[in-house]
């Protein structure tokens, strides 16, 4: 093994955090938070389009009369 | 480009690359770096952030170029929309990178050419908001400020891109080096970095379509 891979060895990792299995934890919050957000913009979303098909409907009306 | 936006794929494509990156970001392996320590995963998630942030603010950018060759407010309004998300991603760079560098460099905010250039260029943008605001007339407000986003974006990029290339600085790929030399990133972290530029891009585009969304509805009530 070189100087350096012998080093290496020694830096500080989340190995026990790991070998737990409880990133798995830390995974799943982010994750969590992240699908909550995007199902906000999604609501979001819909309901954008749904103002711009009325407001489209609204104006062919006005046109027409 | 203008058909796709319609469709909403994209939308659902950007999401499920930054599920990717989320997952593969915390348990994928990374090197062992003194210092960085499991740190260096903050590259999957403050980096992006600003790639993103150059995206928007180039496409920002060539609206404003559209704008003034054709005059249609339109592209006046998607241009500030794509400035105003890309300013939002480069405030949330800028407080990522505070909270990295006080852990790694032992302040939140040293002094680094790279940090004083994107102070300056942050700067830029927050005046581009307040000089929009400053005018009454709508069509003084756009041409001007599509000049100045257009000036802006020349600046900014010399400033964050060059000159911190030519100086030393903390951030790696500095001083010369290109960035992600091999001593910063293995094959390994490119396969989430690089897909994480490109999940965030599009989610920023998403919300950036939102807005435009909204306010060509706002314009379409006051007409």
């Amino acid at each position: 093994m070189s100087l350096t891979a012998l080093l290496l060895e020694g830096v500080e990792m989340a190995d026990q955090l790991r070998a737990d299995g409880k990133i798995w934890v830390v995974v799943a919050v982010i994750a969590t938070v992240f699908m909550g957000i995007v199902l906000y913009l999604v609501r979001l979303d819909r309901q954008i389009s749904q103002l711009e098909k009325d407001l489209s409907q609204k104006k062919s009306v006005t046109i027409n009369s | 480009m203008a058909f796709m936006m319609k469709q909403n794929w994209w939308k659902a494509l950007g999401v499920g690359i930054l599920v990717y990156v989320i997952f593969q970001g915390l348990l994928g392996t990374v090197p062992r770096q003194p210092i960085l320590n499991e740190s260096i995963r903050n590259v999957y998630f403050h980096v992006p952030l600003w790639f993103a942030m150059i995206i928007l603010l180039f496409t920002s950018m060539i609206f404003s170029i559209k704008y003034l060759r054709n005059g249609r407010p339109d592209d006046d309004l998607v241009a500030v929309e794509f400035a105003n998300t890309a300013i939002l991603f480069g405030v949330l760079g800028c407080a990522t990178g505070a909270i990295w560098a006080n852990f790694t460099w032992g302040e939140p905010w040293p002094n680094d050419p790279k940090l004083n250039a994107v102070a300056v260029s942050m700067l830029l943008y927050f005046a581009y908001l307040i000089l929009r605001g400053s005018f009454d007339d709508e069509q003084r407000r756009a041409r001007i400020s599509a000049v100045y986003n257009i000036v802006a974006f020349a600046v900014f990029i010399p400033l964050v891109a060059i000159l911190p290339r030519l100086t030393d600085s903390l951030h790696p790929g500095n001083g010369g080096n290109p960035a992600f030399g091999k001593y910063d990133m293995n094959n390994a972290m490119r396969l989430v970095l690089y897909p994480a530029v490109i999940g965030l891009t599009l989610l920023g585009v998403w919300v950036t379509q939102l807005r435009v969304r909204l306010r060509r509805l706002r314009t379409l009530l006051e007409e």
